[in-house]
């Protein structure tokens, strides 16, 4: 199983110089946690609903004035689109993180989740069943 | 798994009150290193708020730091009793797809579980066990 087959594909991605603002709508919009940070085509960095309470609320900065490339995790663990799922896991755990992205040449073609990676391993677990409801609006 | 809920929770909730900030509230959040806090109105709870809620139901609606939390919370609140099983708490988290509950104990808050306490506990070597131990991002 690779991860082309169990990923998100077609991720949400926005300009570096694209408002925090305009990521939470697409949060919202999409049922997603994560969106992408694009600087010419490639991956330059990932943005969480979590970067945006600590980054930009907690410090009272305008989310309406404040581009996502400002407060963008840049030092990234990255997935192919042909690495096998106990890679990911291995990646999930030597990181501590939830999400990676999956990148062809530089440029974003999924999200890759530690509940899509349960849903493989363990479809009876809780976290594969929390994983698979839909999200909070 | 036969562990009781208060032997797995992280005791001592936090919360924020009604009337102050999301900003405060993120505030919160980052200094206690957690990703929920209980909203209180007149020392009752009346809500909880996540990071997420901030970010989906303010940030996303033009709103900024300043804006009160309280009408941001959930109120049907689904808890757990501290001397449940923790698969009582395994159970409410998969009948309300959440990943977070508050332990009651003799009517008062006594502090919350979530999914990955629980994880660590069924499967301390599990990834999400192991993630979920690692110090929160800031």
């Amino acid at each position: 199983m690779k991860m082309r087959d169990i990923m998100s594909p077609a991720p949400v991605s926005l300009a570096a110089d694209e408002s925090v603002s305009t990521a939470a709508q697409a949060m919202k919009e999409h049922g997603i946690g994560t969106v992408l940070v694009v600087t010419a085509g490639k991956l330059s960095g990932l943005v969480t609903d979590r970067d945006i309470a600590i980054r930009v609320l907690a410090e009272d900065r305008d989310p309406r004035t404040t581009c996502v490339g400002d407060i963008a995790t840049s030092d990234l663990a990255v997935l192919g689109p042909d690495d096998d799922v106990d890679q990911g896991i291995r990646l999930v755990r030597e990181r501590a993180v939830r999400r990676i992205p999956v990148v062809q040449d530089g440029a974003p073609v999924g999200v890759v989740s530690i509940g899509d990676l349960a849903l493989k391993k363990d479809q009876g677990s809780a976290l594969s069943d929390v994983s698979a409801a839909p999200p909070n609006i | 798994m036969e562990a009781k809920v208060r032997d797995l929770m992280t005791p001592g909730a936090i919360g924020v009150d009604y009337h102050q900030s999301i900003g405060e509230a993120a505030r919160t959040m980052r200094d206690w290193g957690v990703g929920s806090v209980l909203v209180v109105s007149d020392r009752t709870l009346c809500g909880l708020v996540t990071d997420r809620d901030l970010v989906v139901r303010a940030v996303a609606e033009s709103k900024g730091p300043d804006a009160p939390v309280g009408p941001l919370s959930s109120h049907d609140l689904v808890g757990v009793n501290a001397d449940d099983d923790a698969v009582v708490a395994v159970r409410l988290m998969r009948e309300h797809a959440v990943r977070r509950l508050p332990v009651i104990d003799d009517g008062q808050i006594a502090g919350m579980v979530s999914l990955g306490d629980l994880a660590a506990e069924d499967d301390p070597a599990s990834a999400l066990a192991e993630v979920s131990q690692a110090d929160p991002s800031t």
